[in-house]
């Protein structure tokens, strides 16, 4: 699956959720509905995961613009 | 000697004076109140600057106040830095403007309320312009006060809700003069050199006096706001406070403690939103596959016991026969009914039993014959002492006998039936139903008709 934004991947598990409680599907098709929807719900838990979490400060100086830790 | 003397001419006088003016004071800073405003086609500003005693003119040209973010009005408490000099047609000395700034509150406010008319008019709180804030922020520019309290609210949000979340300060000053270009440009710089890693500003300052929120009311900040590709929350001092900041940013946040959590929050309310979607998800197939899994037990059962699948065509074998036996008997009780009425009725046509009835007709027919004979009999007797009774009461007798009496006159035995005809004295009879009496005639009372 293409990297797609996180709007994205959240709107399209939404989509699957529904279509899969209408109950309007084969079961062949629910099952393919379902793998997406683990693999979508998967996605979206490790983007908000994935970001690192650390502070950091813009100096620019002389030497222009970098980040250095923030105390 | 007066070949030494120095005879000026007016123009002369003029420009020595100005040039002395100009070269003793240079710039000077000036203080007072502003009269007599006004603004010619040429668009500069022509005013008088005054306190109680004095006044001097002064004049602000356009491409000073151009600058400027509010337009001056008679009665304004201001701070001029200009230089002293004469306008030279006139000799009037003047003062010669090249900043001003409102001292006092009610000044800033105006300043404040006039450049919020001016960029809603351009349209830079356009609510249709403002930008989206993602969702899911992952990396956060903060720019506010390296060592102010606004950065430390907010980092202690976003630690004690161990969020994820990278954050970039940008330090600049939130005080003073400079402040405002230094914000402006802080946000300039990270649209520029933090593009694609930071997607979401926030502005912050910690709470401060009116005048201490003044940088985030200048225009140049809010035109930087504005022109941010990376959404931009603004919070700035208390609750309370609304800055122009705030009426141009893409989001306000009352505090910058709040700004934090704004921005945390929405990350644990999608956390628990995919969460309970991945429920839905096993849910929705469970269900499904249940529902599948019961129908095929179903039909499993049926097939197991094919006595089943032929029980329902016994039944109705059974039916049938059991329909057609009740027929049948029925229908040999109807027909056996009608013979034994077609034998009773032969029976009843015999001779004899003609005969029978014969007799008993002219039984009846003679007793009917006896009967009315007699009943004639009686009738008429009944009619006889109807009339007997008539006869009798029409008898004197019958009438004596109700009360009433006969009286004769004596001696001849007239009837008497006017007693005009008696006298006093007159002897008479009077006869009762049983018995007479002989009376005498006292008093005579004859009718008077």
């Amino acid at each position: 699956m293409a990297k797609q934004s996180f709007e994205a991947a959240l709107k399209k598990l939404e989509e699957v959720v529904e279509k899969l409680e209408s109950g309007e599907v084969s079961l062949d098709q629910s099952l393919k509905l379902f793998e997406q929807g683990i693999g979508l719900v998967r996605q979206c838990s490790q983007r908000l995961d994935e970001v690192e979490s650390k502070v950091q400060m813009l100096v620019s100086d002389e030497r222009g613009e970098r980040l250095e830790d923030f105390s | 000697m007066f070949d030494d003397l120095h005879v000026y001419t007016i123009s002369q006088l003029n420009q020595d004076i100005r040039l002395i003016l100009e070269g003793n004071f240079g710039s000077v800073w000036v203080e007072g109140e502003v009269s007599n405003f006004r603004v010619p086609r040429s668009g500069h500003f022509y005013f008088s600057l005054k306190d109680s005693q004095s006044q001097v003119r002064a004049v602000m040209f356009r491409r000073r106040n151009h600058a400027l973010n509010f337009l001056p009005a008679d009665g304004d408490h201001v701070l001029c830095l200009g230089r002293v000099s004469l306008y030279e047609p006139r000799g009037e000395c003047q003062l010669v403007v090249e900043s001003l700034e409102l001292k006092g509150l009610g000044g800033l406010m105006r300043a404040f309320e006039q450049l919020k008319e001016k960029l809603a008019a351009e349209g830079l709180f356009d609510p249709e312009l403002k930008k989206p804030i993602p969702l899911l922020p992952r990396h956060v520019a903060v720019i506010t006060s390296a060592s102010g309290a606004a950065i430390r609210d907010i980092l202690q949000v976003v630690h004690r809700r161990f969020a994820n979340l990278a954050i970039t300060v940008i330090p600049v000053t939130v005080q003073g003069s400079a402040a405002a270009a230094e914000i402006a440009q802080a946000i300039q710089r990270c649209n520029r050199v933090l593009a694609g890693q930071v997607d979401t500003i926030i502005l912050a300052r910690g709470g401060g006096s009116w005048e201490d929120l003044a940088p985030f009311n200048e225009e140049i900040v809010a035109r930087a706001i504005f022109s941010s590709r990376i959404p931009l929350i603004s919070a700035v001092g208390h609750e309370i406070d609304y800055t122009i900041a705030d009426f141009v940013a893409d989001l306000r946040a009352p505090t910058p403690s709040a700004a934090a959590e704004l921005v945390v929050a929405q990350r644990e309310q999608l956390a628990e939103k995919i969460q309970f979607l991945a429920q839905r998800c096993h849910q929705a197939v469970s269900g499904q596959l249940e529902n599948y899994r019961s129908r095929i037990r179903l039909c499993a059962a049926r097939l197991s016991r094919p006595e089943i699948l032929y029980q329902h065509r016994r039944q109705r074998v059974e039916e049938l026969s059991y329909r057609f036996t009740r027929m049948m008997t029925d229908r040999l009780r109807r027909l056996q009914r009608r013979l034994e009425q077609a034998s009773r009725s032969l029976a009843v046509r015999t001779p004899e039993h003609r005969l029978a009835d014969c007799r008993f007709g002219l039984e009846r027919l003679s007793h009917r014959l006896l009967h009315a004979c007699r009943q004639q009999q009686q009738c008429r007797r009944h009619t006889l002492d109807l009339l007997a009774g008539k006869l009798d009461a029409c008898s004197p007798l019958g009438i004596l006998r109700r009360g009433y009496a006969v009286v004769e006159k004596l001696p001849e035995r007239r009837p008497v039936v006017d007693a005009g005809e008696l006298q006093n004295g007159d002897r008479v009879l009077a006869r009762f139903a049983r018995g007479r009496a002989y009376c005498g005639v006292q008093e005579v009372m004859p009718d008077e008709s």
